[in-house]
C-alpha cells in the first residue's frame, strides 16, 4: 500500500490535472492479427485491465514481429497503434506490458526517440513498461535455431529461410544492437522511462503437478531438450541473465506468484499463478 | 521498487534560438579522438570511387526531431563496445537421404551429446518439410566401438516432430532430436535411419553440449566501414587451454544475401585468423554481417568438430562530423555540430551531457538526440533546456561524452567518440 500510494503521489505530481490511465499489451516474436485471442488469451486481458479507472482504456497490438524491430511494420506499426489509442482515448499514462520481444521493439522506439516524429509524444506519455521476459540479450536458442538455415543457391549467393526476428534475438546480434542502437543494458544510457522485466525463472513439466499446465502448456518433452541450449536458470526459451538484460528488473517470478511457482516463456503471457492480479495491481 | 523517472524534453524553439541568434554562438572544436573511437575515413573515397549508396529504408522521415531526456548521475557509459565473443560446442553436416540410410557418422567428445536432424535448408525453401521428418525412433545408433543399438536403447530423451513444433520454439520444419544415452560412449557414432523414405538433403546438428572442447570465434571489432577489411580471430580451447584447427572453412554473409569465402591462417598457439576487404555498398541491405566458421581439430585422439557464427556491421561513410561546433548558453544549451555530407539522408547526433555538480564532480544529466534530412552539408544541434539543468543541478564545465553520428535510413554508425566535446 506504501509503495502504491507512494507511486500515486508521483504521477499526479508530475501531472498537471488528473492522469487518464491507460494499458497496452504488446506482444512477442510473430505477426499477430488477433492478439487478444491468439496471444494473450481474453482472460488474461480482461483480469489485468479490471485494474483501470475506465476498463475501456485498453489496447492490444497487432504488429509484424516477425520483421526487425526498426521496421515500419515492426516498431512503425507498434508506434502507429498507440499514437492512434493515445488520441482516441485521450491517454495521459500509459502503462504498456510486453512479453518476450516485444520488449526490443518498445525499447527501439524509447532508445531512438529521433526515428520518427511520433515517438516523442509515445514515449512522454508512457509511464512505465513492465516487459515479461523480454529477450534482451537474445537468445541461445535462436542461436541453435538459426544454425544451418542457409544454403547456396548460386556461386557467392544465399538463400535463407528463418524470420528475421529470430534471426536478430541471436545473442551476437544483441549484443550488437544493445551497444549501438539500444538503451538500457550494461554501461549504456538509461531507457527515458521506466523498463521493468518480470523474470521467469524455470519450466515445470512434471506430470505430477497440475501447475504445469496453466496456460495450456502442459508436459513436453521438447521443452526439456531446449533446456540443453539454455543456462540452469530460464524459462524454457530466455536465460535469466537475457530477461533481466535491459532496464531493472521488477521482480523474478517466484518471488511474486501464486505458491511461489515459476513463469515457463509461455506462461508469462497467460493468467497463471497469479500474473494478472500483479499487473492488475500496477495500474 | 519501482519509481517513476522525472521527464522532460527539449522543444525544437531551443535548436531554433540558436540559429536566430548565432551570432552570439561560442565556438568550439571536437576533442581528438581516442584509442577505442569510431571515425569515419574520408568522405571523399566514397565518392571517387563512384560507387552508389544503398537506397536507405523506405518510408524515412524527413522531419526534424530533437528529443532529450535527464539521465541519472550514477550513470556508467562503456567507453567502447567489446566485439561478441561465440563460444560453440555444435556443429552440423548437411547429408542425403541415402546416406542417412546407410548411416552417417557424427563425433562427439562428451557423453549426453544432442542432436537434431531435420529436411535441411534447401528443403525448407521448397516446402513440404513437415512431411520430409525423420520417425526418431527408427533410428539405429552404432558406436565407436561397432555396437549397433536401436534408438530406445541408445537414447535418452527421444523426440519427434510434433512435439518440438510443440515447444514454440521455430525449429526447422520437420525436426526431430534426441539425446544420446551415456552408454553410447563418445567418438565417432554413426546414425541411421533405415527407413527413411525420401530423396531429400538432411542436416544432421550435433550439441556436445557437456564437452569442454569449444571453438571460439572473434571479430575484431563490431563496427566496420566499406573498403576496410573485416579481421576475425578462432580458435579451439578446452580446460587445458587451446589446441590445434586441423581444418578450417568459413564465408562471410552479408545482409545483400551475398558471400564471400573467406581463408584462414594458422598463427602461434593455436590461433587462426583471416581478414577479408568488406564492400558495404554490395553488401548494402537491413541487419547485419555474419561470418560462419567451420572448424575441426583433435583432442585426445578424439574428432572436434564445430560451427561457429557471429555478427558484426558494415557502414558506408556517406557523412561525418566536421569538427566544428558552435555553442548557446541562452534558454539552457544548445550544442550545434558541424556534419559534412557525401549522400542525403536522414542523420542523427545523440550525447550522453555531463555537467558539473555542487561538489564540483563531472556527472551525466541528460541523454540528448537531434535528427533530421540533410542533403548536403549543414549541422545538427543537440538541445537541454535551462528546466533540465536547473533539475540537475548542474553548470560548466560541460562535456559531451558518447558522442555517435548516426545514418538512420541505412543504419550506419558513422561516428562514436568517448569525449566528444568540452564546454568550459
Amino acid at each position: 500500500m506504501v509503495v502504491r500510494l507512494t507511486l500515486a503521489l508521483l504521477l499526479f505530481a508530475s501531472s498537471p490535472a488528473l492522469a487518464n490511465t491507460g494499458v497496452a499489451f504488446v506482444h512477442g516474436t510473430g505477426n499477430q492479427t488477433n492478439a487478444y485471442s491468439d496471444y494473450w488469451t481474453g482472460e488474461m486481458i480482461q483480469s489485468v485491465i479490471q485494474g483501470l479507472p475506465n476498463s475501456s482504456n485498453y489496447t492490444v497490438i497487432n504488429c509484424q514481429f516477425e520483421e526487425y524491430m526498426w521496421t515500419s511494420g515492426a516498431a512503425g506499426c507498434l508506434a502507429g497503434q498507440l499514437e492512434s489509442f493515445i488520441n482516441a482515448k485521450g491517454i495521459t499514462d500509459l502503462v504498456i506490458n510486453t512479453h518476450s520481444n516485444g520488449g526490443n521493439v518498445i525499447r527501439w522506439i524509447m532508445s531512438n526517440p529521433t526515428w520518427d516524429s511520433r515517438y516523442p509524444n509515445i514515449i512522454s506519455k508512457i509511464r512505465w513498461v513492465n516487459a515479461l521476459a523480454p529477450s534482451s540479450a537474445g537468445t541461445p536458442l535462436a542461436n541453435a535455431v538459426m544454425s544451418g538455415t542457409i544454403f547456396e543457391a548460386a556461386v557467392g549467393w544465399l538463400l535463407g529461410y528463418q524470420n528475421d526476428a529470430v534471426r536478430m534475438q541471436q545473442t551476437s546480434w544483441m549484443s550488437y544492437y544493445n551497444s549501438t542502437w539500444l538503451y538500457g543494458t550494461s554501461g549504456r544510457p538509461a531507457l527515458p522511462k521506466g523498463f521493468w522485466p518480470v523474470v521467469g525463472t524455470d519450466v515445470e513439466t512434471s506430470i505430477f503437478d497440475g501447475d504445469s499446465y496453466c496456460g495450456g502448456y502442459s508436459l513436453n518433452l521438447g521443452l526439456e531438450i531446449t533446456q540443453a541450449w539454455l543456462a540452469g536458470c530460464s524459462d524454457g526459451f530466455l536465460e535469466c541473465t537475457s530477461q533481466a538484460a535491459a532496464g531493472s528488473v521488477w521482480f523474478y517470478d517466484t518471488s511474486r506468484t501464486n505458491g511461489a511457482e515459476p513463469l515457463s516463456h509461455n506462461q508469462s503471457r497467460r493468467k497463471c499463478f497469479g500474473l494478472d492480479v500483479i499487473l492488475r495491481n500496477d495500474l | 521498487m519501482k519509481s517513476i523517472k522525472p521527464f522532460c524534453k527539449t522543444l525544437s524553439l531551443l535548436t531554433l534560438a540558436l540559429v536566430a541568434v548565432g551570432a552570439q554562438a561560442e565556438t568550439a572544436r571536437l576533442l581528438p579522438v581516442a584509442d577505442g573511437d569510431l571515425v569515419a575515413p574520408s568522405l571523399g573515397a566514397v565518392s571517387k570511387a563512384g560507387v552508389a549508396v544503398a537506397p536507405g529504408l523506405p518510408g524515412v522521415s524527413r522531419e526534424a526531431v530533437t528529443f532529450t531526456f535527464p539521465v541519472g548521475a550514477d550513470t556508467a557509459l562503456a567507453a567502447a563496445p567489446a566485439p561478441y565473443e561465440t563460444r560453440s560446442r555444435e556443429y552440423f553436416v548437411e547429408v542425403s537421404a541415402a546416406e542417412l540410410r546407410a548411416g552417417a557418422t557424427i563425433y562427439t567428445t562428451a557423453p549426453n551429446a544432442l542432436v537434431r536432424i531435420n529436411p535441411a535448408a534447401s528443403e525448407q525453401l521448397r516446402g513440404g518439410a513437415a512431411e520430409l521428418a525423420v520417425d526418431p525412433s527408427s533410428l539405429v545408433i552404432r558406436t565407436a566401438a561397432g555396437d549397433q543399438l536401436r534408438a530406445a536403447d541408445a537414447t535418452r530423451q527421444l523426440v519427434d516432430a510434433e512435439q518440438m513444433k510443440a515447444t514454440g520454439v521455430p525449429f526447422a520444419a520437420g525436426t526431430t532430436a534426441f539425446r544420446l544415452s551415456p552408454s553410447v560412449g563418445i567418438g565417432a557414432l554413426t546414425v541411421a535411419a533405415p527407413d527413411l523414405r525420401s530423396d531429400a538433403t538432411y542436416a544432421i546438428h550435433v550439441f556436445d553440449v557437456e564437452s569442454d572442447a569449444v571453438l571460439s570465434l572473434r571479430a575484431a571489432a563490431m563496427d566496420f566501414f566499406h573498403g576496410q577489411d573485416l579481421r576475425i580471430h578462432a580458435h579451439f580451447e578446452d580446460a587445458a587451454g587451446r589446441f590445434a584447427t586441423d581444418q578450417a572453412q568459413g564465408f562471410v554473409t552479408s545482409p545483400s544475401g551475398d558471400a564471400w569465402p573467406v581463408r584462414w591462417t594458422a598463427g602461434e598457439h593455436g590461433l587462426m585468423s583471416a581478414s577479408l576487404p568488406l564492400d558495404a555498398v554490395q553488401g548494402a541491405g537491413q541487419g547485419l554481417w555474419e561470418l560462419h566458421m567451420a572448424a575441426a581439430g583433435e583432442r585426445d585422439g578424439l574428432t572436434v568438430m564445430r560451427n561457429a557464427t557471429t555478427a558484426f556491421a558494415v557502414h558506408v561513410p556517406t557523412a561525418a562530423l566536421n569538427g566544428d561546433v558552435r555553442v548557446l548558453r541562452q534558454q539552457g544549451l544548445a550544442i550545434e555540430l558541424g556534419v559534412s555530407v557525401a549522400e542525403a539522408g536522414r542523420y542523427e547526433v545523440r550525447g550522453m551531457i555531463f555537467g558539473t555538480d555542487a561538489s564540483g564532480a563531472l556527472v551525466p544529466f541528460a541523454a540528448a538526440h537531434s535528427a533530421n534530412w540533410l542533403n548536403e552539408d549543414g549541422h545538427l544541434t543537440l538541445g537541454v533546456e535551462a528546466d533540465l539543468l536547473r533539475q540537475a543541478g548542474v553548470h560548466a564545465p560541460f562535456e559531451v561524452r558518447d558522442l555517435r553520428l548516426m545514418d538512420q535510413g541505412r543504419m550506419g554508425v558513422l561516428h562514436r567518440q568517448a569525449r566528444g566535446l568540452e564546454i568550459r
